[in-house]
């Protein structure tokens, strides 16, 4: 089967630069399957996936980071939805560290915005709550001891916490 | 005699695990680790036996946490005045010191009595995989993990990803960096 795919190419000579597509050939294999009613690519052949599974969610992914359309795709609604949260976990997790925005955008986000040197997080599969991704202080906490908290001093910690037989 | 367990010499000796704590939870691999220190996994287990195991934990600057619990997370110490309350987010606690989020979150877990302290003194921490060769000699038994831990997309070879089957032929037309 061939896969058509349209990387941009930039040339420059002098003080011209040229940008232009250029479709190349490379091997895909696509499973066939009897698909009499016409329905969409994972709910004909009864796929269930998670965020780990990385090799099916990179497949409906774009370099920017986000899904493909469904007009490209052909998923269906549930699936869109469910491939669009999956995508989300997985990149919280970063299993994604190749799949940026491009700098200098309008849309893209800025360098200082974007927490790197994460440490490990992981999601679980039944995570729903998309308003949870977003860095929210302490709920419980009010205010005014917030503002306490927040006055560290690392001495006295170390020597607290390390009291120990 | 009703049973013959006293007898054998080995029944209260105590067995070196080794535990991998890359990818795991941390407060659902305390409640692990928590089994093997109290003794809960053999037969033999009494709360007034001494018949805990060691537990060497490994790789822990690499556990996880869910959700937003890095920034969430407080692991707060009081030093018994008032207003000396101080907590820490647990990313600044782990940044300190790599080990001592897994400790923390074992030192709760544990039963609270005159026992603790010394429970928490058969758990070695170690942030890397070096250990020390004392140590590793005593190694008898591995830990089963909490979760499988996953794979990043740039670990994969070539040959594998081309080897994944694919679902769906984009139009020639489509252009994915917009």
């Amino acid at each position: 089967m061939i896969f058509l795919f349209v990387p941009v190419k930039e040339t420059k000579e002098g003080n011209v630069t040229v940008i232009e597509g250029v479709l190349t050939e490379t091997d895909g294999k696509i499973e066939e399957v009897d698909n009499p009613h016409g329905a969409c690519p994972i709910c004909s052949r009864n796929l269930t996936f998670t965020w780990k599974d990385v090799h099916i969610l990179s497949q409906f992914m774009r370099p920017d980071g986000q899904v493909m359309p469904q007009q490209v795709t052909g998923v269906c609604n549930t699936q869109h939805k469910k491939l669009f949260m999956a995508i989300e976990e997985a990149k919280q997790a970063g299993l994604f560290p190749d799949h940026k925005p491009r700098m200098g955008d309008v849309t893209a986000v800025k360098a200082s915005e974007v927490p790197l040197n994460r440490f490990n997080d992981y999601c679980p599969p039944d995570w729903v709550v998309m308003k949870t991704m977003t860095n929210v202080p302490h709920p419980q906490i009010p205010y005014r001891k917030l503002r306490r908290y927040t006055k560290i001093n690392p001495k006295i910690v170390r020597t607290a916490a390390r009291k120990r037989p | 005699m009703a049973s013959r367990v006293q007898q054998h010499w080995l029944t209260f000796s105590r067995m070196w695990l080794l535990c991998d704590a890359r990818w795991q939870p941390a407060p659902e691999l305390a409640k692990r680790i928590c089994k093997y220190l109290e003794g809960r996994h053999k037969p033999v287990y009494h709360p007034l036996t001494d018949c805990g195991d060691h537990v060497v934990v490994i790789n822990t600057k690499e556990v996880a946490f869910d959700k937003n619990q890095w920034e969430k997370k407080l692991y707060a110490v009081n030093t018994g005045y008032k207003n000396t309350m101080i907590a820490m987010s647990a990313k600044d606690f782990h940044r300190m010191d790599p080990t001592k989020v897994v400790e923390r979150e074992v030192y709760s877990e544990l039963p609270k009595n005159l026992q603790r302290k010394n429970l928490m003194t058969r758990l070695h921490l170690f942030p890397d995989e070096n250990i020390p060769d004392n140590i590793k000699q005593n190694l008898v038994d591995i830990i089963p993990p909490v979760m499988e831990p996953p794979k990043r997309l740039d670990e994969f070879t070539e040959e594998e990803k081309a080897s994944w089957p694919r679902f769906f032929i984009p139009p020639a037309d489509y252009k994915p960096s917009d």
